[in-house]
């Protein structure tokens, strides 16, 4: 009987701890996740750039959330890395990958627009440095409403 | 009872199963399954001459008893070229040693006019894996590209780059005779193109 009760208990004290460790791992995500930078209720994650050699061409990606009722835009990106930054989009064609540049990029309220390989991008043009993996450089986003935002952008391999 | 040893023989005779698929997946591991069937035998691309960085005349058919992927690009290109490029580099580190000695990367500049040597060779020595980078005149790296389906031009969009090129963004598997396999697309992942170019080997 005795034993009974306790291999009854078992998948219960294992469902806690599954529980449990669900709940660390939410905290511990929630934390990690928590917003590279809070401005205006516009958050920015995911910031990364790819490694290049000095004097090439790079490109930046990032994740915007725009948690106010309010359209916002992207309208410019600076950084001390590069003689100049553009945003560009890649757009697929039957044969061809053709780049346009964007002046500017509509975040819509309560959306998240994504700058990622393959779609939207950062391009940072004329390296004044190597973008070292493993280092992390500093972009200036310029919003239409919520201005200026320096985001950290860690240099990697995507 | 029965209940129990029921379900020990069930237990038992999943385990038998798995065991022999198992071994099945370990003798198709060992034995090699053959070229994937995903794969084809394209008419389009096929031999081609062009210019090595080194500044010597390269031909194709120097590449045979090797599987090769050969990509259209430009060092000027941030996103697409080093995304494809990355793609091809993770793909044969799935593949593993057996890629150094019979995968080559080949890389074919499109923008050859300001892809010089010395460009082209600093922008490919950032990849860890056999990669050889062409170039050629605008006509002769544009008959190439026509030969494999794709074209390239000049993009009108403005940029302190000066220009961007438009170009054809596929990833080309091509067997140790010359022919042409599988076309990767943007979207394929680094293990696709693992699986069918290893099954070439």
């Amino acid at each position: 009987m005795l034993r009974r009760s306790v291999r009854g208990a078992r998948p219960v004290e294992r469902e806690s701890i599954w529980m449990f460790m669900l709940l660390v791992f939410c905290a511990a995500m929630g934390t990690a996740c928590k917003t590279q930078s809070t401005h205006q209720e516009l958050v920015i994650t995911e910031a990364r750039v790819r490694p290049a050699p000095k004097g090439q061409i790079s490109a930046a990606y990032l994740k915007i959330r725009n948690y106010t009722t309010a359209t916002d835009a992207l309208q410019g990106v600076q950084c001390k890395c590069a003689s100049a930054v553009e945003i560009h989009r890649t757009l697929r064609k039957k044969f061809t990958i053709e780049m346009v540049r964007l002046a500017s990029l509509p975040i819509p309220a309560g959306s998240t627009v994504v700058l990622a390989s393959g779609g939207d991008h950062v391009m940072l043009i004329g390296l004044k440095e190597e973008l070292k993996a493993g280092t992390q450089i500093t972009l200036g986003l310029q919003f239409a409403r919520a201005g200026l935002i320096q985001v950290p952008a860690r240099v990697m391999q995507q | 009872m029965t209940k129990q040893t029921d379900s020990a023989l069930t237990s038992n005779s999943n385990s038998r199963a798995c065991v022999m698929v198992a071994c099945l997946l370990a003798a198709c591991l060992l034995v090699g399954c053959g070229p994937d069937s995903r794969l084809r035998n394209y008419k389009m691309g096929g031999d081609f001459a062009l210019t090595g960085i080194d500044g010597k005349s390269f031909n194709s058919r120097q590449l045979r008893g090797r599987t090769v992927l050969l990509f259209f690009g430009f060092t000027n290109c941030p996103d697409i070229c080093p995304a494809t490029l990355s793609r091809a580099q993770k793909a044969l580190a799935l593949i593993g040693p057996e890629a150094k000695s019979k995968v080559r990367v080949v890389f074919v500049t499109v923008d050859p006019a300001r892809d010089t040597p010395v460009r082209l060779k600093a922008y490919l020595a950032r990849y860890n894996m056999p990669v050889i980078g062409l170039t050629g005149s605008v006509a002769e790296i544009q008959k190439v590209a026509l030969q494999y389906g794709g074209t390239f031009s000049r993009s009108k969009t403005r940029t302190a780059a000066g220009y961007l090129m438009n170009h054809v963004p596929f990833l080309y598997l091509v067997d140790e005779r010359g022919t042409l396999r599988y076309i990767f697309k943007l979207s394929d992942t680094p293990r696709l193109i693992a699986t069918l170019t290893k099954s070439l080997l």
